[in-house]
């Protein structure tokens, strides 16, 4: 069994498009769970290290260890979630399309073994976002495209630099041969690499000072699309950056200057969704003060935080997308996103629903934050990083002040319209929702996966 | 003395030099140009200065392009570096389909708003 079905099946569905015409809904639910159930299969097998063409120096590599599986896993349960959703709606040809190349794109970034296949998926995944965020097809939603595509070309530019400097001082474009030779270039050329795929990298990945325009592409683009890059497409840049700075060992100073970086990242992001007053921007808001937090935990370079990260990946992507699913049906209703619609609809469901969701986002137990953020917090306290933990707490207090000053504005006296929720989308949020309860209650199985994807995500260069 | 300047580190100097120009015209022109096309070609310009840097620095006199011809018949080392060569070819075609997208995007968003100035996007942003 090869691991290239996770790129190469999507990509072909998506050129099958015509011949499944309105059945594109119930194809789309399938190839996912085919796809997940593909993916589980390899639980608990050796690394793959599996190579297309003739020459192993030249040959696309992909390689499949735990940390890669996990990620695969994880977008593959949001993507069966997220088209599972869909259901309720007519059949999109566009939206299949590139929901497919969006999963083939982050499959092949997570999986890619060489740094040219990674930015050949970057690119992918980066066409995709802009076409996805265009959607709308209305003056948003071209505004926000366009400043997307202008600063992804920044980022695209500096990440050719990072893999030309590359590939001018070690020859090769293989990550593993790569690992071994960087620290046998010369302290410059170590630089610019490393600033060049920290400024392509980090524009993607969302992290201050190259996240000021993530908001606005919040904004522009609908609640699904926002799930999807909050949940999956996010995710699967900081995986590439952080495998890639592990597999090189770059020296701790850089690590070091990453966690002021994540520090800083969450405080402005959670003190800019103080003062927001539309609710797409508050959770985008909210995405970038969570990467923050990831930011920090996974430059720590120890087993035990980065362990958390992971925990807090899982559980940020499946919250965002309990979230943002929750937002759309209610701009379906009141089409308008802004935080005054809180106060209008009365839907004990949807209330719930955000409860747990913003809850479980800052940190309070019984919901899976919680443990996120105590294993992160408790391995930063055996690292004698007090400084960090100390950031943590200050700034989770601000995220709290707006979160539950967005739950109570729910219990407003205003006159309030009931939302309907649908049978479908109500078993799919209270899956997610029970979900998140489960793995504040029942940690250990999550804990012991993010352990050994933590191992094999610090000890990547060995595979 | 003509001959000096056909040897390989004065060529790779000549590019290295070339390229660094035209890269800054590129980065510059994207960050202070207002309007919407001349950005997307300010960027298209950092990026072409980024492929002939590339292909320029593996490319040394007396040495053939990684063909197989009539004269040529086999793989040897009087060949210089196929990698890049595939590489950039392969950015080249990314970089031409994302710049088509930008326009299209350009073009849509010139025939709903009439406007094509950069500083005049205020569709976004709070309370909008």
């Amino acid at each position: 069994m090869s691991t290239l079905y996770f790129v190469v099946v999507p990509l072909l569905a998506s050129f099958l498009t015509p011949f499944f015409k309105d059945y594109l809904r119930y194809i789309s639910v399938a190839l996912n769970l085919v796809l997940l159930v593909f993916a589980l299969s390899f639980m608990g097998a050796e690394p793959i290290r599996e190579y297309i063409s003739f020459d192993s120096a030249l040959s696309i590599s992909f390689v499949l260890d735990s940390a890669s599986l996990f990620f695969i896993v994880l977008f593959l349960v949001i993507m069966t979630l997220f088209s599972l959703y869909h259901l309720q709606e007519e059949s999109r040809k566009d939206s299949f399309i590139l929901t497919n190349m969006l999963l083939a794109s982050v499959s092949g970034l997570v999986l890619s073994g060489d740094i040219f296949n990674i930015y050949i998926f970057f690119e992918i995944a980066s066409i995709t976002a802009y076409i996805l965020t265009s959607l709308g097809k209305d003056k948003k939603a071209y505004s926000g495209a366009i400043r997307y595509m202008i600063i992804g070309t920044f980022a695209s530019i500096f990440l050719l630099i990072a893999i030309m400097t590359i590939y001018l001082n070690i020859g090769s474009l293989n990550l593993a041969t790569i690992a071994k030779e960087f620290s046998s270039i010369n302290e410059n050329s170590q630089f610019l690499i490393i600033l060049s795929l920290f400024i392509g990298f980090g524009i993607k990945a969302e992290i201050f000072p190259l996240n000021f325009w993530v908001v606005d592409i919040y904004q522009a683009s609908s609640n699904k699309v926002n799930a999807l890059f909050s949940s999956i497409l996010s995710k699967a840049y900081i995986f590439v950056f952080f495998h890639i700075a592990y597999m090189l060992h770059v020296n701790t100073k850089y690590l070091g200057f990453l966690a002021i970086i994540g520090a800083i990242s969450f405080a402005i992001s959670e003190l800019s969704a103080l003062s927001s007053k539309d609710l797409k921007r508050v959770f985008a808001y909210s995405t970038l003060g969570q990467i923050g937090v990831l930011f920090i935990a996974l430059s720590s370079h120890s087993i035990d935080v980065v362990s958390g990260a992971i925990f807090l990946i899982a559980l940020h992507s499946i919250t965002k997308l309990m979230l943002f699913l929750s937002l759309d049906i209610l701009e379906q209703k009141f089409k308008s996103t802004s935080v005054d619609i809180f106060k209008k609809f009365n839907s004990l469901f949807l209330v719930v629903i955000f409860a747990i969701g913003f809850l479980s986002l800052l940190g309070l137990p019984p919901f899976g934050g919680f443990i996120a953020k105590l294993t992160i917090l408790k391995g930063l306290a055996g690292l004698q990083e007090y400084l960090l933990i100390g950031a943590i707490l200050v700034i989770s207090l601000i995220e709290a002040v707006y979160f539950f000053r967005l739950l109570g504005s729910t219990q407003s006296s205003q006159t309030k319209e009931s939302v309907e929720v649908a049978l479908l989308p109500k078993v799919l949020l209270s899956i997610m929702a029970i979900a998140i309860v489960y793995f504040g209650l029942f940690p250990d199985a999550l804990l012991d996966i993010s352990k050994s994807v933590a191992t094999s995500l610090i000890g990547g260069a060995d595979v | 003395m003509l001959n000096s300047f056909n040897q390989t580190p004065f060529l790779h100097g000549v590019i290295t030099i070339g390229s660094l120009i035209l890269l800054t015209i590129g980065l510059v022109g994207a960050l202070t140009k207002k309007n919407l096309f001349k950005i997307f070609l300010s960027l298209a310009i950092a990026e072409a200065s980024l492929f002939i840097y590339f292909i320029g620095m593996h490319f040394e006199v007396g040495k053939v392009a990684p063909i197989v011809t009539d004269e040529v018949t086999k793989f040897s080392l009087n060949m210089v570096d196929p990698v890049p060569q595939a590489m950039i070819l392969t950015t080249i075609v990314i970089a031409i389909a994302v710049l088509s997208l930008a326009l299209s995007f350009v073009i849509n968003y010139f025939k709903l708003t009439n406007n094509m100035r950069v500083n005049q996007m205020d569709e976004l942003g709070e309370g909008k």
